[in-house]
Parts: C-alpha cells; structure tokens; sequence
C-alpha cells in the first residue's frame, strides 16, 4: 500500500484544480453566509441591544405556532405551487407544439421562451402594471365590452402578482417540459397506434408518462423561484397578501428582528429541500423506469 | 392484374411522392395467407415507406392495399390490428417486458384474464419468462428484439410486418434470429412483410422476396428465382456481386452473340438485333480462370492482381483492360498468378439490354 502511496504523482491532484475557481467563489460568497444564518437563527432578538449571542429554538417556535408568520409561509407554498400548475397547463400544450417543429420555426419559438429572461424583470413589472391597473389594458377592455361596471382590483393584488409570475417564471417550465417531450422517441407513439391505442390513450398511458420526468424538473424550478422571488411580491403584490422574500425583508430592515429573519431565511431553504426531496420520492414511486437507465 | 381470389393482401400501385422526390412510383405485390414476403433493397428504395403505408404510419398519393379484398386505407392506424416490429424496436421505457407485451391487450379493454393468457403464451413463445419484470433499458439487443415481436404477436395481428427489424443485432445473433423468426412466423401461419438490404435475411425469412429499388419493385419471386433469372440488372447486381462488361450484339453461327472488349463471347437468346448496345453480367461465383485462350474469351488476357482468401473461396481481382474483374474460384482450386483467360458458362452469365432498368 504504502508503494502505491509513494507512487502517486503530483499531477493526480490535477483535476480538483478545475474545481478551485468555484470553491473560491462558493464558499467565501455562499457557503459561509450560510453558515452565519443558521447561527444567527439561534440567537436572539432583543430591542436595545439587537441580536444577542446565545442557542435557542425560539424564533423557529414563534415562526411555526404564531399565525402571521406561519400564514406567509402558507401563502408562498400556495401561491408557489398555483404558479406551477398554471404555468405547467400553459408550457405543455406549448411544449408539445416545439416539438412538432423544425429549423427555423423552432429557433423563433426557442428566442419567444428565452426572449424574456434577457429582458429585464422591472421593465416587464412596469408593463404589467400598465396592463393590469384599475385603468390598464384589461380593465379598459371588461368596462368597455359592458363585462363589469367597476374595474376589477388586479394590480397591488395577488391576482396581478399570480399574472406577472406566471409570465415571468413561463420559460423556466416550458424548457425542462419541452427536453423531456424531444427525448421521447416517435416510434414509440407509432408503436403506441399500431398496437390499437387511440390518441388519448397514447397521451395518457406513454407520453404522458414519459414526460413525467421533465414536469417535475419544472415544477420543482417554478416552487423554488417562486418561494425566493421578491420583486414580483413587492411591485405587484399587496401587504395584505405578505409573501415570504419581502417579509425576510421587513423582518431584518424595518422591525430589525435579525434573528427571527435568518430563522425565516433558514426555513425557506428547508421548505424548498424538502419539496425538491419529497417530490423526487413522488417521481421516484410515479417513474421507477426513470432510473433503469 | 387479375383479381385472384386466394390473394389475403393485395397491394396495388401504391404511388407516393414528398415534393419533387418520388418516393414509391406504383407498386403492386400480393401475398397469400400464411405467406412470408421479404422487401430486399438498399437504402432509400422506399421499402420502409411502402411497410409504413401498409401498417397505416403513412397514406399513399394513389393506389389500394386490399386486406381480404376490403380496403385498409379507409382503417385507421389503431384499428387495422397489423403488428409492427420496429428497426430500433420502440419498446416502452416506462413499462416493463409484461407490461409492454399487455399494451396492446390493455388499450383494447380486453379482460384480465384474456390479458395474462394471452401474455403467457407469446411471452413462453419467444423464451421471455425470465425477464417479464424488467424494464427494457435492462434487457440485451437481443431480448428487447423478442420483445418488440412477442409485443406486436400479443394482438394476435392479421399481419405482421418487420422493418429492418433484426439489422441492429450482432452477426451471429441475427442470423439466429432469421431463422428462429422465420420458424415462428411458419409455426403460427402468420403472413409477413419483412424489410430488408441484408440479402441472405431476405433468403431466410421469405418464400418469396421482392427485390426494390428507387420506389418500384424490380422483380418478385421465389430466392432461387430471383437469384438466378434476374430481370434486371438492378436485381443481378444486389444479389451477389456481378462484373459487368458493355458488349454489342453480332450474329453468330447459331444466333446472337454478345461481344465486347478484349475478345469476350457470350452466345444469349436475347430479343434484340445485331449492333445493339447490351451488357453481359458475370457473377463472381460463376467465372473460372484458365491460362489458355477459351470460347467465352480469347483475345488479350487479364492480369490478377490480387487474390483474397473469404473462406469458402479464393477471389482473385483479374485486371482486364481498365475494368475489374472478380472471379471466386473454390477454396481448394488453383491459385493464378500473373495472365489469365476468363472462362464461363454462357448459361450462367446474364446479357441484358441497356435500357433494361
């Protein structure tokens, strides 16, 4: 053993050279703040003097059992989870559709998916509160067309956030949806046909399935964005809605409880754990193929 | 063509073009219940699309394909009950080998218990029994191949047609498969399509074959028919490699004589005139070689300039002029060196006329 040892030349250390850069930048810049939340969870919150040192469970009991806190966590996952599902009903049909083409036709719609990422988000919150306000686009249209008589409260609502963040996090679903869609082979469905299904059949016994993957790759990347986004709560949404990411926010800067901040901090990065775990023990039992590979 | 009432599949003038390109250009076949067909040709010959037309994948711009004289081009595809077996299989990824082999069961509502007879019976039939709980990314070349055709057999099809189905397994595995596929097919008096370019599957699995090239079907027949009385030089040239020399016909003591370059002679029957242009075909396996002048060539003599050893022969690449000949004497014959004269049956060699395509 001991020759083996002697025998190994410097240069075997080689590759973890190519990992350097991103632990250089991982662990100063991501990793050790890391580190100082979850301490400052277990400190303490005090008026006069701030945080205060000391290992306590007490901002974790106060954010599980008093209901304000807890109710924003509900309304994110709500929220974060009703996101997911409209845009995953809006992308797959879409997904389905990018499939089918080629060549150029494709490439315009890939720019349409990507298109919105490059363009800033605050340029495209001011749009949709051009389009979403008591005068905006829609509201114009209802009053017009004789729907309503009063505009409808979209804006500074959840509805107008529900509205900018499926729009904002669209892309992040149709893309996972449509890799999953281009992997499945065509000769399958061929297969599927000539054995004597119908097309529903064949969507809802091989497609369907073989897309499973790629819907929970979307859905676990919408849930996340979702529970961390803060510029779509704070622009669009209403305080009488609170979502988590701007109540971090408020929590540290306006009532100055760093403490029970970093707790909520801590238990939003626990949160998206545990959907990202539990979800992938869903796909898991949903898809045990997935894994034969 | 005469409607003939023992004919289960009647494929007539099956036309279809994608733009410009003139995919099949007519073709007609017909297949007696029981029947196994073989579609030979290379790549691109539209034999896959003339299958796909068949099985519904694909409609054709003109023609019929009459199943027990009712047509199948009004059928759609899920009902026309024909058990396709794909090149790369296309076996579900998310169903297991049970499970794959009971789809076709399954989405036509059949019971339980008709779905694990029926199961049972292909899967002992083609020696699954081992592998039914697992996925196909788990199984070998070979097993998913007997999978995809227990899975088209579970239908019980009125026709099973295979499309280049056993060309991705290694060399010894598909010529095991020919033949145990070939059996199967016979056993269970199922008639079949098998697509290929491989000629000795062809042989194999058909009574008879259908030789295809360019969307027409150049010649159907029985393997010996195709392979020795080709209509075609199309047909000559894909069923064993032939040498070719353009030769113009003269007339000779007793009728025509094809001549060409160097002194070759091949007395024919051909219909045709002195001074047409023809061309005399010599298959590898029918030419000997001779260092004396012969009838069949006398004039300036070949040079070898190779001679391989293939196992059951000795090729020898015989120079002659600017052409190449090759000449596949038995592996225990003599081995030439240096001039030869090439030496034939006339029987055996093929005159055609140029426009013979």
């Amino acid at each position: 053993m001991s020759a083996a040892v002697a025998r190994r030349k410097p240069r075997d250390f080689y590759p973890y050279l190519l990992v350097l850069p991103v632990l250089l930048v991982v662990v100063p810049f991501f990793l050790l703040p890391l580190g100082v939340l979850l301490r400052n969870s277990l400190y303490r919150d005090d008026p006069r003097l701030l945080l205060v040192p000391d290992t306590t469970l007490v901002n974790y009991v106060k954010l599980l059992s008093d209901s304000y806190y807890s109710g924003i966590f509900l309304n994110s996952l709500g929220i974060a989870f009703l996101i997911a599902l409209i845009t995953l009903f809006i992308a797959y049909p879409l997904a389905w559709y990018m499939v089918q083409q080629k060549g150029r036709k494709l490439t315009i719609l890939l720019w349409c998916v990507y298109l919105p990422l490059i363009v800033s988000v605050i340029s495209r919150v001011y749009g949709w509160m051009v389009i979403t306000a008591d005068s905006g686009l829609i509201n114009s249209l209802l009053i017009w067309s004789g729907l309503t008589e009063e505009p409808i409260r979209m804006l500074f609502d959840p509805i107008g956030m529900t509205i900018g963040m499926v729009h904002r996090y669209l892309p992040l679903m149709i893309l996972p949806l449509y890799s999953a869609l281009n992997r499945l082979d065509r000769q399958v469905l061929s297969a599927s046909s000539t054995l004597g299904a119908t097309g529903s059949q064949s969507f809802f016994r091989v497609i369907l399935p073989l897309s499973l993957p790629g819907v929970f790759v979307g859905v676990q990347l919408t849930v996340a964005v979702v529970l961390s986004d803060y510029v779509l709560p704070l622009l669009l949404g209403s305080s009488r809605f609170p979502m988590v990411a701007p109540a971090i926010h408020d929590e540290a800067l306006s009532m100055l409880r760093w403490a029970s901040a970093a707790a909520m901090a801590v238990l939003t990065i626990v949160a998206v754990a545990l959907v990202i775990v539990a979800s992938n023990l869903l796909l898991r039992w949903l898809a045990p193929w997935s894994r034969a590979k | 063509m005469t409607a003939d009432l023992a004919d289960y599949l009647r494929i007539e003038g099956i036309s279809k073009r994608y733009g410009e390109v003139v995919a099949l250009g007519g073709c007609s076949l017909s297949l007696k219940k029981g029947e196994l067909v073989s579609l030979l040709g290379p790549s691109g010959s539209g034999k896959s699309t003339l299958l796909s037309m068949i099985g519904g994948l694909d409609t054709p711009d003109d023609g019929e394909i009459l199943l027990e004289s009712r047509s199948l081009l009004d059928v759609p595809v899920n009902r026309r009950q024909i058990g396709i077996v794909f090149q790369n299989y296309a076996l579900f990824p998310h169903m297991t080998v049970r499970e794959n082999v009971a789809y076709g069961l399954k989405v036509r509502r059949e019971s339980r218990q008709v779905i694990a007879e029926r199961c049972e019976e292909v899967l002992s039939l083609l020696k699954l029994q081992p592998f039914v709980d697992r996925y196909p990314a788990e199984l070998s070349g070979g097993q998913q191949q007997r999978v995809a055709v227990a899975r088209a057999l579970a239908i019980r099809p009125v026709l099973m047609l295979l499309d280049e189905a056993l060309s991705a397994l290694d060399k010894n595995l598909r010529e095991e498969m020919q033949i145990e596929l070939s059996l199967l097919m016979r056993n269970a008096g199922i008639t079949g399509i098998l697509v290929t370019h491989d000629q000795r599957e062809a042989f194999t699995f058909g009574d008879r074959i259908a030789v295809m090239n360019n969307g027409l079907i150049h010649q159907v027949g029985t393997p010996e028919e195709v392979y020795r009385k080709p209509k075609t030089s199309f047909v000559l040239d894909f069923l064993g490699s032939a040498s070719s020399f353009p030769a113009r016909l003269e007339s000779g003591e007793a009728g025509l004589v094809a001549v060409a370059p160097d002194g070759i002679r091949c007395p024919t029957k051909i219909a045709g005139k002195p001074g047409d242009p023809v061309t005399i075909y010599l298959r590898s396996d029918s030419i000997t070689l001779t260092t004396e002048p012969t009838r069949t060539h006398s004039e300036t003599p070949g040079q070898v300039a190779l001679v391989t050893f293939l196992g059951s022969a000795r090729r020898h690449v015989v120079n002659l002029g600017e052409r190449q000949v090759l000449a596949d004497l038995p592996q225990n014959a003599m081995q030439y060196s240096g001039a030869v004269y090439l030496e034939f049956d006339p029987e055996h060699a093929y005159v055609l006329k140029d426009d013979a395509r």
